[in-house]
């Protein structure tokens, strides 16, 4: 019982991500899928908060990054579920990031080589971050996932926020 | 002996708290997943009077991680319920929804912070927002492997913090998020 409780509290501390935010209708991404989220992830108040205390003592530094978020989503759909519209609509979702003020940090566009397809956005304040976005197609793991992290962000953080709760290593990008 | 009896105590005064919420749940699901059999398991249920005597025969048992585990979790718990069921069939996990009784503690509010469905299991985590804090939380696990259902109460500062140290244990063991793992830890 102990172990499986622990694995439940490890998904939510450590495995999934995402944020809410008000530029992004996570409701609405479902409306792009057949099935259900594969994974879904809401972090907020005081379950953040309560990651913060539980990683203080060993992790001080991702106690110190999370405690400025107020919200982290994340949704992980089954690729194969996916709409032949997919793309253009995930192309217009960025569209309306970056008219509602969100700048792209990264887009990575699939090829023959590789098909995957990634877009990171920040919503930039000048001297940090006040949220992140991150879309990401993995064509070998089957996969589309929505990271949605809300609060205040430090930019360097960006790489290591994205690997911990998405699986997404925003840094290997910036490098390519 | 000593020890032996103080668990077999525990057990005894467990056996006769079968959580009959946990057992709703586990009905349920079994009427909602015609094609799974879910077979009659095993539950308990400590409350404020029994939890002491667990704490007391936990304390008295050895020294591996299960029994660290559980020290941590009885020793902050006001109660803790749980349930295990033996499962036969195949589990779809698009097909699983979430049982009626769970679907209440929606409606009362409790937040759904982690749902994984996984090809053949499915995975619930929820979690009470009381006064600000977050003191309570219900875990439902249905896979081949069987169904598991908790729920605890209590300060959970002490669960979660060993629950992320086993999440960064199986990262650096190899599991996802290898990476993340080192370098947040790293001084």
């Amino acid at each position: 019982m102990i172990r499986l409780l622990l694995f439940g509290l490890l998904a939510l501390g450590a495995t999934a991500a995402s944020a809410q935010t008000t530029a992004v209708d996570v409701r609405a991404l479902d409306s792009f899928f057949q099935d259900e989220p594969k994974v879904e992830v809401n972090l907020r108040g005081s379950l953040l908060r309560l990651l913060v205390e539980a990683s203080r003592e060993d992790e001080p530094e991702f106690a110190d990054m999370v405690s400025g978020l107020t919200g982290v989503t994340v949704r992980v759909y089954d690729l194969a579920t996916a709409g032949a519209d997919l793309l253009p609509r995930l192309g217009r979702l960025g569209d309306t990031l970056e008219d509602d003020g969100w700048s792209t940090l990264v887009r990575v566009r699939g090829d023959d080589e590789d098909p995957d397809d990634v877009w990171v956005y920040v919503l930039d304040n000048g001297e940090a971050f006040n949220g992140l976005t991150v879309m990401a197609l993995d064509h070998e793991e089957g996969s589309v996932s929505f990271v949605l992290i809300d609060g205040l962000i430090d930019p360097a953080q960006i790489g290591r926020l994205s690997s911990r709760f998405g699986g997404v290593d925003v840094d290997d990008m910036i490098d390519q | 002996m000593r020890r032996l009896s103080l668990v077999a105590l525990v057990a005894l005064t467990a056996s006769g708290c079968a959580s009959s919420e946990l057992r709703g749940m586990r009905n349920d699901l079994a009427r909602s997943t015609p094609d799974l059999t879910i077979h009659e398991g095993r539950s308990f249920s400590f409350g404020p009077m029994s939890i002491g005597l667990a704490r007391l025969a936990v304390g008295l048992a050895g020294d591996d991680e299960d029994v660290a585990m559980a020290r941590a979790i009885l020793g902050s718990a006001r109660r803790v319920q749980f349930a295990q069921y033996d499962v036969e069939g195949d589990v779809s996990a698009a097909d699983i929804q979430m049982p009626d009784r769970v679907l209440r503690y929606l409606d009362d509010g409790w937040v759904p912070a982690v749902t994984i469905r996984e090809d053949d299991e499915v995975v619930w985590l929820l979690a009470n927002d009381r006064g600000g804090r977050v003191d309570e939380m219900l875990f439902v696990t249905l896979s081949t492997d069987g169904l598991t259902l908790a729920k605890v109460r209590g300060d959970l500062t002490e669960v979660a913090r060993l629950a992320l140290r086993e999440a960064n244990r199986s990262d650096t063991t190899g599991a996802a998020g290898t990476e993340a793992a080192a370098e947040d830890t790293a001084p």
